[in-house]
This record gives structure tokens, sequence and C-alpha cells, in this order.
């Protein structure tokens, strides 16, 4: 198994921010997962468990998927409008004159 | 699954005016798009719409695009049956269009314009150097996309033949529908006589079918026409039309539904008394076991990273802070779509308990014919929203197909040297010729296309997901690699598909693994986990066991100074 030459260069921004960002969603998914699916399974699948009603719904669904849904959306709004970083996305080969555009 | 669907028309003439205006909006936006079209650079007008996507529009035919008939169709009726515990299972959606777009918007857009790339087979290609991946990925693509098309195509038919239920009397629509029944009884397609047994009543090839054929006909031809002519720019118009009137749809359904039964608590109560499994999990015939809940959170989100309908919007943008905007009003749209609808078949199955557990896929168009009984322009819009649900995803599908034969399978294989109006003429012509084909299958389709659609999507993501994200994000990643994570997506998905066709695991099983035409779901998870798990672990270790791409290859993708 090969490794990979040691490259001298300097990696390009939008690859880290997107990097970066990528991660942060990866993770903000995988807590959104265990989150709906686990609470769902406690709250919602033993039968056992007296079922009561928050806003008219069955409370498991009201914490297992609105609540989170809703703290998704704020998390969106935060994502999009604080973290996400602006980069240039650079240009087609054919429009001559920018192609070195987009990897800065 | 979709056979029995409206057997019975409801709807007034009304309905169709509202129709009427739909379809005339339509038109108009196809027949602007095309006055859009440059003369210069026509393959990325016509198939990208030459990356000018403004955050709105890129919002709307994103969400417009991954909604298709099936979420208007298929999934109300599942709502009625299952109650409650479908807010599990399609809750994936919240974070849905955070992942899709948060994590490969921006790099996908990048690379795709470092390369010109214009199509999903064009980034891997290039990004691998392997004309071989190229033309390998466009006939998978082909392959998942002609199944998909062949079930909106018949939604679509039988959408129309619903909304068409208060004017079969006029003398119009009674000579279209004459003259269909002839043309499909000379075709062999159809015999009156059998069909005007008792036995056929319901059933799809019964005395409606010359309705359904006339149905399909008029949605292939609108579809078709303003796809190959307008190109991109009329797909995304029409998207934002119909993603509008998707949102309202499914926003009117709730309130009226709500308005009906009397609040949310009431229909809760109602559920509760009628069946407690309704309100409570893995729902009626445990629908959705623990591991299925899993599975369909990963197909909602990592699976829906992986569709090419959807990258090359994401290809098609502007810029980033285009892309920061719209990446919110898509979890947005979702919360809208989903969410309401929930809330409106459960209530429906409150106010209607027993009337459409039999023809389940009845049950959207019947509940909004019913809660609109009164205002029937309304019904008439809300009967427009799944019929605008079919064509989106019809048009936006439509247009990948023929960009893959143009593009992959044409241009860069077959001729590299045709002119631009050649290339022009080869991409309305093979638009148009692939409407044609899609059409003719949809005279017969297979009686089991829900489940090939769920096969398209989950085979799609599994597919294509890991060589593109492996592709933007490591430059170790090989051109082997890339076609072993292509190959065994595909084949693990498609494996597992046709083995629970041929009835393997069956035996013994309850719920959705038990059906006729389910999938295998090896330890109650579905193929599309299986696949992704194949698809990823297969790219990254043939990569590393094969020799690194040359740095000449690879740097301009990864380095600021290459």
């Amino acid at each position: 198994m090969s490794q990979p030459p040691a490259r001298p260069g300097k990696e390009q921004q939008l690859l880290r921010h997107a990097r970066r960002e990528g991660l942060l969603v990866m993770i903000v998914w995988a807590v959104a997962l265990a989150w709906s699916v686990g609470v769902g399974y406690l709250l919602g699948y033993d039968p056992n468990r007296e079922i009561g009603l928050i806003l008219g719904m069955p409370d498991w669904v009201f914490w297992a998927v609105v609540l989170p849904w809703g703290l998704a959306l704020l998390f969106s709004i935060w994502f999009c409008f604080a973290f996400m970083a602006d980069d240039d996305l650079g240009h087609d080969p054919d429009e001559t004159g920018h192609e070195e555009a987009g990897r800065g | 699954m979709v056979d029995v669907l409206f057997a019975e028309g409801t709807a007034s003439p009304y309905t169709l005016v509202a129709f009427g205006g739909y379809m005339a909006g339509v038109f108009l936006l196809g027949a602007l798009a095309h006055r859009l079209l440059k003369k210069g650079a026509f393959l990325k007008e016509y198939f990208l719409g030459d990356r000018g996507l403004g955050a709105w529009v890129l919002g709307l035919t994103y969400v417009a695009t991954s909604v298709s008939a099936g979420s208007f169709v298929g999934f109300p009726s599942l709502i009625y049956r299952h109650g409650w515990v479908m807010a599990l299972w399609i809750g994936g959606y919240m974070v849905g269009g955070l992942v899709s777009k948060g994590t490969m918007a921006k790099r996908l857009n990048q690379v795709s314009r470092l390369s010109g790339a214009i199509t999903v087979p064009d980034v891997l290609r290039d990004r691998f150097q392997s004309p071989v991946l190229g033309v390998l990925a466009s006939v998978f693509l082909l392959l998942f996309l002609v199944f998909n098309l062949v079930g909106q195509f018949k939604a679509g038919g039988l959408i129309l033949r619903e909304a068409c239920g208060g004017v079969k009397s006029s003398a119009a629509y009674e000579g279209a529908r004459d003259g269909t029944a002839k043309a499909v009884t000379a075709a062999g397609l159809w015999d009156e006589q059998e069909a005007a047994k008792p036995e056929q009543k319901g059933k799809f090839y019964d005395l409606e079918y010359p309705d359904y054929v006339l149905g399909m006909l008029v949605f292939a031809l609108t579809v078709v026409a303003y796809t190959a002519y307008g190109g991109f720019w009329a797909v995304t118009w029409t998207d934002v039309l119909q993603g509008i009137v998707i949102v309202l749809g499914a926003m009117l359904l709730m309130v009226l539904a709500l308005y009906k039964v009397g609040g949310l608590e009431a229909a809760t109560t109602k559920l509760r008394a009628l069946d407690t499994h309704l309100v409570s999990g893995p729902g009626p015939d445990d629908f959705v076991p623990v591991g299925l809940a899993v599975s369909y959170f990963f197909l909602w989100t990592i699976g829906a990273m992986g569709q090419p309908v959807g990258m090359v919007r994401l290809m098609a943008c502007r810029d980033t802070p285009t892309l920061r905007r719209s990446l919110f009003m898509i979890g947005i749209y979702y919360a809208l779509i989903y969410l309401p609808l929930v809330i409106a078949f459960v209530c429906a199955r409150a106010l209607y308990p027993d009337d459409y557990l039999q023809q389940t896929d009845k049950t959207m168009p019947a509940v909004a014919l019913r809660l609109t009984a009164d205002w029937p322009l309304l019904g008439g819009l809300i009967l427009a929203a799944p019929f605008a649900a079919a064509m989106s995803a019809v048009a936006g599908f439509l247009l990948l197909m023929s960009s893959s034969l143009v593009r992959d399978l044409y241009q860069r294989n077959i001729n590299p040297n045709v002119s631009e109006r050649g290339v022009k003429w080869v991409s309305y012509g093979t638009t148009a010729v692939v409407g044609a084909i899609v059409t003719v299958v949809s005279l017969r389709p297979p009686h089991y296309l829900q489940y090939l659609i769920l096969f398209t999507g989950a085979g799609m993501g599994c597919t294509f997901l890991a060589p593109t994200v492996l592709g933007l994000y490591w430059r170790r990643a090989t051109r082997a690699g890339a076609l072993a994570g292509l190959v065994g997506g595909f084949g693990t998905v498609t494996t597992l598909y046709v083995l629970g066709w041929l009835g393997v695991g069956k035996a013994g099983k309850t719920g959705p693994a038990a059906q006729d035409f389910a999938p295998l779901y090896p330890l109650s998870l579905d193929p599309v986990l299986w696949g992704l798990t194949v698809s990823f672990v297969l790219a990254i270790v043939v990569s590393l066991l094969t020799a690194p791409p040359p740095d000449k290859h690879v740097d301009k993708y990864f380095l600021a100074d290459a």
C-alpha cells in the first residue's frame, strides 16, 4: 500500500472551507439521527408507556421529530448566515481569461 | 400500488379550469425559456442554465425535483394507513437539504467549473481521467431513470384522469376518449369486452384504461414539449411554479383537514380509539421497525446526496451567497411540505376511517376533492400539486437522460467534432425521443412501480455518492477505486432488490419485508444502507491498494497554485 507523496503546494481555500463545513454538517446529521430515532424508539415504541399529547400530536412525535426539526432549522440559519464562508467558485475553461480563478 | 388510483372521478369542471391555468403557465414559461437560449455555448446553457441559478430558483427547483409523485400520492396513502409513525419515517428531511447541499454543493460546483463539466458522469470522467467511468456512469444513470420516468408518467396519467372527472360527459372529452379507445384496441393493448367484465372493475385495464392513456398522453406531450423546447431554463422556471403549487397544496390540505376534523387533538384521539398502533411505533403491521427508521433516515439524507438530478442543480448555482440562501430555503420548504402532509392525512384517517383502506392510493385526490367540495377551484389547485410534483420530476430526469446521451455518450465518445448546430438538434431530438420511448412503455406499465421508484432512488444514491464525494475531497481516490465504488453500490442494491422480487428471505416476515415486490432486508436494514457501505468501503480500499493518481491530473482540483 503506497502513500501519496508530500505536496509542496498549498491546498485551495475553498476546499478547506468546504471540508470544514461538510464535517460540521455530518456531525449535526449524526446527532439528528441519534436523537430522532433514539427518542422515537424510547418514547414511541414501548407498548407499556402511556402516550400523552403535545400540541395535539403524540408526545413522542413532538420530542423525536417536530422539536429536532425546528432546532435543525435554527441551526440552518446560523450555518448559512454566520458559519458558511463565501468563496469564489471560479469559471469554466471556455470562459477565457478566468481559468485561474476559483483555485485560490 | 398505483393501479387502483382514482377509480371514481368526482371532480367538477372547475377542477379542470384550475388545471388549465396551471398548464398554461407551464407552456408560457417553456416558451420564454427557449428565447433565453444563447447562440453560443449551447450545451452549457441547455443542460446547465449557464450556471446562473439564483437563490429562490435554486431552492424551489431543488425541492420540486426531489418531491415527486411518490411524495404526494404514495406518502399520503402510507400516512392514512399507518398513522403517526410516518412522521418518524420521513423525519430525515429535517436535515435533508442541509446534508445534501452543505456537504457537497460548493465543492461540486467548483470542480465542475474547473473541468468544464456539465453532467455528473462528466465530473467523474474528468476528475478520474477515465472515459470508461464516464460511460459506465451514464449507462447506470439511464437505466435508473427509465424505471423512474415510467412511474412518474403513470402517476401523471392517473392524476389527469381524475382531474377530468367533471368533464367526462362533454362531447370534446368523449370524442378524444373514443379515439383513444379505438387506438389502444387496434394496437392490441386493450379489449373492451374483457374490460367490461365485473371482475375487472377497479383494475388497471378496466373500462377506464382509455381515460388513463388519454391523461398520460396529455401529460407526456406537455412535459416533453416544454423540456425539449426550453431545456434547463424551462425545467427550472416551471419547477419554480410547481414548487409554489406543491407547498400551497400541502398547506391548504392541512388547514382544511384540521378545520373539518376539529383540531389535531381531536384527530389523534380518534386515531387512538380506532387502533392504538396508529399513534405509536412501529405502527400497524410493524410498518416502521427501528432498523427501517434508521434506514429511511439514511435514504432521505445520505441517499439524497447521491442523486444526480440534485447534483446537477448544485452545479448550476451562480455563487456561494446564492448557495447559502437557497440552503436555508430548502429546509423551510421541506418543513412546509412534509409536516403539513403528515397532519393532513392523520386528520383524513380520523375523518374517513375506512373509506380508502383497500384503495389507499386514491386517498390524496379523494380527500382533496372531499375537503374542497364547496370550493372546486381550490380542489383543482390542490390536485395540481401531485401533478406538478410528477411533472417537475419528469422534466428534471428527462433533461438528465438527454444530457447523458448527448454529452457523455455522443459528444465525448462518438463524435467529438460535432458542430454547435448539430449538438443543438441532437439535444432537442434526444429529449423528444427519450420522452416518446417512455410514453410507449407507460402504455403498459409494470404493476409494482412503487418499488421500482424506491429502487431507483436507493440505486442512484449508492452508485454515485461514494465516487463523487471521494473524488471531491480525497486526492488519493483513484480511478480503480471510483469504478469499484460505482459498480459495488449498483451491484449491491440491484442484487438485494432482485432477490426480494424472487421471494428470497420472505418466509416468516411481517411488515414491509413480507410484501411481494419488497427487496431483501438483511438484518432488517434497507438496501440503501448496505449499498452505501459496500460502495464506500470498496472505493476506499481499492484506492489505497492502487497507485495514487498522477499529480498532473489532480493538482488543479486540490492545490491553490496548480
